[in-house]
């Protein structure tokens, strides 16, 4: 590293995965990597129409400086939607606009992270957290998951042997593995965190694309010590590009988040802001949050009966319920990096599972996104996979 | 041969056989280590065996290793294995160690051993000179270190003078010399040495026994049995004169299809490969994917980072030693070609332009 870069930039090196998933933007390559939200789904008319009105009515507002905590009639309406959907009781005073949730992560480091703080975070894990975590020089440590979440005993444990000052927790449809934690994992987990003195991030960018409902109710929804922040997103359920998302926290915490969010970038774009809340109002965004749900729903089922048919016995995969994502674990000693280098010939592309452990490992798992594909992309491009990984294996017997 | 054919079939001693070891130990006689007797020699199932007892040997959980950076990544995986903490050391761009750095940096993490490989490396071909080998047992001396020497490809020399190993130079016994047969005649015996003083092969053999009681003792015999018949040399002989004219072809085709610009690389002296590096905007991993669509393949120089080090991202390893004449003609010109083509796909020429995507 270069003598004249800080200690932490040992923390961010540009990772060899990076370079490969460069080569997925290639127009005829079927890519199960990105986490992206379909772009022919975007609303782009009523968009379009709402850009002209405040162009029209707001311009000179929404092209100038503004609060940081962000524009409070969206602070509301982000308020109004958690309270209709969660059924919690809270107003714009607790809502910060972030650019995305990313930011939300960002600053939550910031907030309260001191080099070789511990850090828990499910096994895996979202990818991105770590990265935003990452500068700030925790320690991570993985806490062991099954189909409903967390397991308790090995939380339990960690509680007890570690320091733990923060838990990160995906529990909607998890990234990477589309996973949804059982209600009664999510109680057991606030009885124990709320004892444990210890900020919980739970972060929420897939809750609503659910394909059946379900109770599924937020942690924060159900924490009764202000111990949960709660970071949600425009991105998934209406577009990323607005880099648009807010983080509730209570007193004494927003008070510091909005200092350092200032700190950081004065405020979120007031012009994307002002064209979101625009939208919110004139259209139902429910609407199109129900489409995205039957198209990803199809495509989820396309990718699911595609790995039944084609992938060998021994390769285990999850069923979302929701979210954008399919988890797949190979035979142990298999591995997804090699996998990838041999199936971008073959025009295919996946995540190799391994970047979503913070302390690595675990190169025999991969990671699926099912929600930019059509349907017969999908069946062809898992029926590749399933060929490649029959093919590695040929050849490593040979 | 003249052993009765049944003992060839029974146990032999954990430290190898004992002819084989008197053997081995005139060849580390040639190879300018004259103080190795038979006594300081354990055989062992091939050179990863040996720094796997090396490994069980010496390592505790939490120990400090270093080792070169880019380094033979089946050294690095194993030290990780029993726990060690692998460090690499810096190197002086003209090859070998940068010593004042190295100096303070065994002052400050107090490294169980320095695991090092000065003859041909294993990804980069290179050699230290003497004056460097020097150095580093001085160091040791003074430090009081221990160090792994790695040596698998000592008589793979295809021009200039043998340098003696460190085990060599070592008078205070703190290099453990690990060496193989793989390369110098057939991989698939397993058959391989370790050298060391004696105390350490006492430790070693300890473990060797627990492991596996001994090496095959009919690969160990016939292995003897080549080098008491000079059919080691002649083979040697025979495989210097072929790896060098590889070599040649190798390094021929690059300057035909790719030139010194395009893909620059040293010709190492020996050894199986040439470190060639790329320009900095293609990636060799990116590259590897697109040789492979045309059936070419090669080891890109990530996998020999052991710290994340970004730079090894633009190098290559090419084995010329195992592809034929006309395969190192066609690699060479796909790789060349592909080069060309992921430089003129960039979407600003010229100036290197990155663009990175979030991985979401």
């Amino acid at each position: 590293m270069h003598p004249l870069l800080a200690n932490r930039m040992e923390e961010m090196k540009a990772s060899e995965i990076r370079e490969l998933l460069k080569l997925t933007e290639q127009p005829d390559m079927i890519s199960f990597a990105g986490g992206l939200p379909d772009a022919d789904l975007f609303p782009v008319e009523r968009i379009a129409a709402v850009r002209e009105r405040i162009m029209k009515e707001q311009a000179k507002e929404a092209l100038q400086y503004s609060v940081t905590e962000g524009y409070l009639p969206l602070r509301e309406q982000i308020a109004a939607r958690m309270n209709l959907h969660q059924g919690t009781a809270i107003t714009a005073r607790e809502v910060l606009i972030t650019n995305g949730s990313q930011q939300g992560l960002d600053l939550t480091g910031k907030l309260f992270l001191n080099e070789g703080d511990v850090v828990l975070c499910e096994s895996p894990t979202y990818l991105g957290a770590l990265n935003a975590f990452r500068g700030y020089r925790p320690k991570f440590v993985e806490v062991d998951t099954d189909e409903d979440g967390m397991k308790l005993e090995h939380l339990d444990e960690l509680l007890q042997t570690h320091p733990v000052k923060l838990i990160y927790v995906n529990p909607n449809f998890q990234n990477p593995t589309g996973r949804c934690w059982s209600k009664e994992r999510r109680q057991a987990f606030i009885d124990r965190v709320q004892r444990a003195n210890v900020i919980v991030v739970e972060d929420d960018p897939y809750g609503e694309l659910w394909f059946e409902a379900g109770e599924r109710p937020t942690l924060f929804s159900m924490d009764r010590k202000g111990c949960v922040i709660y970071l949600g997103s425009f991105s998934k359920i209406f577009c990323p590009g607005y880099r648009t998302g807010w983080l509730i926290a209570g007193s004494p915490w927003m008070e510091k988040y909005v200092l350092a969010k200032q700190a950081v970038d004065l405020h979120s774009s007031t012009i994307g802001q002002r064209e979101i809340s625009c939208y919110l109002e004139q259209y139902p965004i429910e609407e199109h949050i129900v489409q995205l749900r039957t198209v990803y729903r199809q495509r989820r089922d396309a990718m699911l009966e595609a790995l039944n048919v084609h992938m060998p016995p021994d390769v285990r995969f999850t069923k979302p319920q929701g979210g954008m994502f399919v988890w797949v674990e190979l035979p142990e000693g298999e591995n997804a990096r090699d996998l990838l280098v041999r199936c971008l010939p073959l025009k295919v592309a996946f995540v190799p599972g391994g970047a979503f452990y913070p302390n690595g490992g675990n190169e025999h798992t991969l990671r699926l996104n099912y929600s930019v594909t059509k349907e017969t992309q999908i069946r062809e491009g898992i029926k590749r996979l399933a060929q490649v990984i029959g093919n590695e294996r040929t050849r490593r017997r040979a | 041969m003249n052993y009765a054919g049944e003992s060839l079939f029974q146990h032999c001693p954990s430290e190898g056989d004992g002819s084989l070891r008197e053997a081995i130990s005139r060849l580390m006689q040639k190879r300018g280590a004259a103080a190795c007797s038979g006594a300081e020699i354990m055989v062992v199932s091939g050179a990863q065996q040996g720094l796997d007892v090396v490994a069980r040997t010496f390592l505790q959980r939490g120990d400090v290793v270093f080792v070169e950076q880019p380094a033979y990544f089946s050294a690095v995986q194993l030290f990780r294995l029993y726990g060690a903490d692998v460090v690499a050391i810096p190197q002086d761009p003209n090859g070998g160690l940068h010593f004042d750095v190295l100096e303070t940096m065994i002052f400050r993490h107090r490294p169980k051993f320095i695991y090092v490989q000065p003859t041909f490396q294993n990804p980069t071909g290179q050699v230290w000179p003497l004056e460097q080998r020097k150095q580093l047992i001085k160091l040791a001396e003074r430090r009081h270190t221990l160090i792994i020497e790695a040596d698998p490809y000592f008589e793979l020399r295809y021009e200039g003078e043998p340098i003696p190993p460190l085990k060599a130079l070592d008078r205070a016994g703190l290099v453990v010399y690990v060496a193989t047969f793989s390369k110098l005649l057939y991989p698939g015996m397993r058959v391989g040495w370790v050298c060391a003083s004696p105390d350490i092969i006492a430790a070693m053999v300890r473990w060797k026994q627990a492991m596996d009681l001994h090496s095959n003792h009919y690969s160990q015999a016939i292995t003897d049995w080549m080098i008491r018949r000079g059919v080691l040399e002649r083979h040697l002989a025979f495989c210097t004169e072929r790896y060098k004219a590889k070599r040649d072809w190798m390094v021929a085709a690059i300057q035909s299809y790719a030139d010194q610009e395009l893909m620059p690389c040293r010709v190492p002296q020996g050894g199986y490969f040439l470190w060639v590096q790329l320009p900095k905007a293609v990636s060799s991993t990116a590259l590897l994917v697109h040789a492979l669509e045309q059936n070419v393949s090669f080891v890109p120089g990530s996998y020999f980072s052991v710290d994340g080090e970004e730079a090894l991202a633009s190098y290559i390893r090419l084995n010329f030693t195992w592809p034929s004449p006309q395969q190192i003609e066609r690699g060479i010109r796909i790789l060349g070609q592909t080069v060309r083509r992921l430089l003129d796909s960039r979407p600003s020429r010229g100036q290197a332009f990155r663009q990175s995507v979030p991985l979401v």
